[in-house]
C-alpha cells in the first residue's frame, strides 16, 4: 500500500469527525459542523482553505482536499488535527469524550491514527489531557 | 421597535408557555410560533425573517438539527441567531449542537434563564 500523504490522513479524521456527527445528528447537520470547524481554523490554518466539504447526500466523498496540502509541514497539519478534534469533543464529559476518542480512531483505522503519531498527535494522550481538564474544571467549580 | 423570535416546536404547549410568559414580563419581543420545521423554513422563505430562533430538535419530519442546517448554509439565514431549546441533555448533542448555533438550552428550562439568554444574543 502506498504511503500515506497529509492530504489523506486530513481527510480520514474529517470523514471520521463527519460519521460520528451524522450518526448522532443527521448528514446535513453533521456537514455543517464540519464546515463550521474549518472555517473557524481557517485563519490559524490557512492551508484549510484547501479543504471542501461535499453536502451531496449521495457522494461517495464528504471532504474533498487538495494534494497542495501534502507540502505542509507534517508537524502543522498535526496541530490542525488536534485542534479539529478539540473543537469537535468540547465539553464532553469523562465517558463520552473517551467513547469518542475511540469511535474516531476506530473510523480513521489503525494505518491513520499511527501515521498522526508521526505528525505528533497522540489521541489517546489528547484524551487524558481533556480528562484533566475535564476534571481541573469540575474541581474549580466545586470551591 | 419590538424584536421578533420565533419559537419552532412541535409543542404547542411550549410556544403558548414561552408566548404567555413573555407577554407578562411585558417586554419588547414579539413571540412568533410554528409547529414544525418545515412551517418554520416557509416562513423565512417569505422573507419574514425573525430576530432569533428558538428551535427544539426533535420534531417529526423535519429534525431542529436539519433546520439548523439549512438556517446556516442560507447566506441570508445563515446570521440569525439560532437557540436550540431541547429535550436531548446527552452531551454529544450539546457539543455538536454549541458548534454550529449560538445556545444551546435543555428542557425542563427556567424561563428567566432563556430571557437572560435571548437579551444577550440580541444585544450583542
Amino acid at each position: 500500500m502506498s504511503e500515506l500523504e497529509n492530504s489523506d490522513i486530513l481527510k480520514e479524521i474529517l470523514k471520521a469527525v463527519y460519521t460520528v456527527a451524522a450518526r448522532r445528528t443527521t448528514h446535513n447537520f453533521a456537514v455543517v459542523v464540519l464546515s463550521t470547524i474549518i472555517k473557524n481554523l481557517e485563519q490559524r490554518y490557512d492551508f484549510l482553505k484547501k479543504v471542501s466539504i461535499n453536502s451531496e447526500i449521495d457522494s461517495e466523498d464528504v471532504v474533498i482536499i487538495s494534494s497542495d496540502i501534502n507540502s505542509i509541514f507534517p508537524s502543522e497539519i498535526g496541530r490542525a488535527i488536534e485542534d479539529i478534534v478539540q473543537i469537535a469533543s468540547m465539553n464532553l464529559k469523562e465517558k463520552a469524550g473517551q467513547y469518542f476518542i475511540k469511535e474516531i480512531e476506530g473510523y480513521a483505522g489503525d494505518e491513520v491514527i499511527s501515521k498522526l503519531k508521526d505528525c505528533g498527535v497522540d489521541l489517546e494522550l489528547f484524551m487524558l489531557h481533556q480528562h484533566y481538564l475535564y476534571r481541573q474544571q469540575q474541581r474549580e467549580e466545586k470551591t | 421597535m419590538a424584536k421578533t423570535i420565533l419559537v419552532v416546536d412541535d409543542d404547542p404547549d411550549i410556544i403558548y408557555t414561552i408566548k404567555k410568559s413573555f407577554e407578562n414580563l411585558d417586554t419588547n419581543y414579539k413571540i412568533l410560533g410554528v409547529e414544525s420545521g418545515k412551517k418554520c423554513l416557509k416562513l423565512l422563505k417569505n422573507n419574514k425573517i425573525p430576530d432569533l430562533i428558538l428551535l427544539d430538535i426533535m420534531m417529526p419530519e423535519l429534525s431542529g438539527w436539519d433546520v439548523a442546517a439549512e438556517l446556516k448554509k442560507n447566506p441570508k439565514w445563515k446570521d440569525i441567531p439560532v437557540i436550540f431549546l431541547t429535550a436531548k441533555t446527552d452531551s454529544f448533542s450539546k457539543t455538536l449542537g454549541n458548534i454550529v448555533v449560538d445556545e444551546y438550552i435543555t428542557k425542563p428550562f427556567e424561563f428567566m434563564e432563556l430571557k437572560e439568554c435571548i437579551d444577550r444574543l440580541l444585544c450583542s
